[in-house]
């Protein structure tokens, strides 16, 4: 994986596009591409609407250059955005309210277990298990296991792209790790378990 | 601290700590595994923390470097055409001529015409270009964008070229750039991007001279500077003197040709221009941007040829004495000179900066 720019190095970027170097802002678009690009087929599966409303998006930073403000986090800031982005947009292209799609819009994204270093066949059963909850765990949750293992982000981050509330965000994480609790394929201790009545006989 | 004994399911998964671990980013591989030998109770809550992180993997959708570069280009090429909203520009130009105003202008134009006068009095033919320079002042009423604050201040030119000011300095631009070339006059420290035109870009400082066809570069030359600078972030600069050289065999440095990552010193007691490297120079090759360079047991001279590339900075060496010279290495976001400072230190050899260009010393590695 190619290490991400670290959280300062993206803030003096920012700074410097703030003091109108379009060039900065150039390079924010060339780091972040990736992320965004992701993010927006996540949001909408067409190749050239995600590409269109990136470009949309810096243009509108870059419009706007003397009055935006600075932010802790840019990459978060710039998925957010983005997202609003990409919302309004298919709002206007298929006539619905705002407010109808803010909470009510699609998510896809199909989660893949990492199978690298499973030697062990159980192992690989558990993963196919986990990969099934977790894939049709709903919308919104699957959303928030995106941004925080794909994008990485922090809950205040979390819960400022999905528009919620840090508590709030917090209690819909507790929610989908309680679906795999309950469901948990096969324990550790149940493996120990039977490994012992083996031995026995 | 983190209360680890305590750790639920929840805080692992929420740990970034954690999360890199798992994800293979992290620097210290050892923190969890010895964590979970020192709880053995937590093992298995762990384990699952685990598998939740290493299921919740999504492919990438390839979006290649090329095609980035491609967007990248394309914003900034129809950012530079945008007119910019609520601009903060202090332009001061000489068009509307109260009475005044007028009479300070006849001045002005008296003055002007003194030096001319004295210009041609004294260099018959010689000095073109200062008389060019002079003329256009009077036919093309100049701009001047003074920067009295002390954050840096964005100019657009007529072009669409953009200067960024930096404080207590001032730049004089013609309102629409006319004719052959596109002058201007620059008092302290801005950095210029210039859009690519066929007419070139000059940008004057007393008695030096910067000329581009297209490019990223500063210049700085602050009146009480002894030095006026200039340095190149991306494409060519050609700096020269406006004097003409007093004998034949200082000709050639009276001008100098920069390319990426090198810098130029203009001494203004010697009139002498000397070239060197800026002080932190940065990747040109976009390719390389967020590459890591990794390299296990290569020879010197490859990564040296690499480092070249990526900086666009001329390096000499002996390729043939370094050629046994295996270097394992991996090199993230150190700059150039903590590259070549490690690379140096471990086959002890040093280097230095001789004329914009590196040049390693050193007696190489006996090949076995």
């Amino acid at each position: 994986m190619v290490r991400r720019l670290t959280n300062s190095e993206g803030k003096q970027l920012w700074q410097d596009y703030r003091q109108g170097n379009i060039y900065a802002l150039g390079e924010l678009l060339d780091v972040y591409y990736s992320d965004l690009y992701h993010w927006g087929m996540r949001l909408h599966h067409d190749r050239e609407f995600v590409k269109d409303s990136i470009q949309e998006v810096f243009l509108n930073l870059w419009k706007v250059q003397q009055t935006t403000s600075s932010v802790e986090n840019v990459r978060a800031y710039l998925l957010m955005v983005l997202k609003n982005h990409m919302l309004r947009e298919l709002c206007d292209k298929h006539n619905k309210l705002q407010s109808s799609l803010s909470e009510d819009y699609s998510f896809s994204v199909e989660f893949a277990a990492d199978f690298r270093m499973i030697e062990e066949e159980r192992e690989v059963y558990q993963f196919r298990k986990l990969e099934t909850i977790m894939n049709s765990l709903p919308p919104r949750q699957k959303e928030l296991l995106y941004l925080k293992f794909y994008q990485n982000l922090d809950f205040e981050e979390i819960a400022d792209v999905m528009n919620l509330g840090r508590q709030s965000a917090y209690n819909l994480f507790q929610k989908s790790i309680n679906n795999f609790r309950k469901n948990w394929p096969v324990t550790m201790l149940m493996l120990l378990f039977f490994g012992a009545i083996l031995n026995i006989f | 601290m983190k209360n680890y004994m305590s750790y639920t399911l929840e805080d692992f998964v929420d740990d970034q700590d954690f999360i890199d671990w798992v994800q293979g980013r992290s620097d210290s591989n050892d923190f969890w595994p010895s964590y979970a030998k020192r709880f053995p109770d937590k093992a298995e809550v762990m384990k699952q923390a685990e598998q939740i992180i290493r299921t919740a993997q999504v492919h990438t959708d390839k979006v290649g470097k090329r095609e980035i570069r491609l967007e990248v280009e394309q914003f900034l090429h129809s950012a530079r055409n945008m007119k910019i909203v609520n601009s903060e520009v202090k332009v001061f130009t000489k068009t509307m001529l109260s009475f005044p105003n007028l009479m300070r202008a006849s001045a002005i134009a008296a003055v002007i015409v003194f030096i001319i006068g004295l210009t041609w009095y004294l260099l018959p033919i010689e000095d073109g270009n200062f008389e060019n320079s002079i003329s256009e002042v009077m036919q093309n009423s100049l701009a001047q964008a003074k920067n009295d604050t002390d954050k840096p201040l964005r100019v657009v030119l007529n072009d669409n070229s953009i200067v960024v000011l930096s404080p207590q300095s001032s730049l004089s631009y013609p309102s629409v750039f006319s004719g052959s070339d596109r002058k201007v006059y620059l008092h302290g420290e801005a950095s210029f991007s210039v859009t690519h035109r066929s007419s070139p870009f000059m940008v004057y400082t007393g008695e030096m001279v910067t000329k581009v066809m297209g490019t990223r570069f500063v210049v700085r030359s602050f009146d009480h500077d002894q030095k006026i600078s200039v340095q190149v972030q991306s494409g060519k600069v050609s700096v020269y003197s406006t004097k003409p050289s007093i004998s034949a065999n200082a000709m050639e440095k009276n001008g100098v040709i920069l390319t990426a990552n090198q810098a130029a010193f203009f001494e203004k007691d010697k009139h002498q221009i000397s070239k060197t490297l800026v002080a932190n120079p940065i990747l040109v090759n976009k390719d390389n941007k967020s590459v890591n360079f990794y390299y296990d047991e290569v020879p010197l001279p490859v990564i040296i040829r690499e480092l070249e590339k990526g900086y666009g900075i001329p390096i000499q060496f002996d390729e043939q004495s370094f050629q046994g010279c295996r270097i394992t290495a991996t090199f993230s976001r150190e700059t150039l000179f903590e590259k070549l400072d490690l690379l140096c230190k471990t086959v002890s050899a040093t280097y230095e900066i001789v004329d914009g260009q590196i040049a390693i010393n050193g007696s190489g590695c006996s090949s076995l």
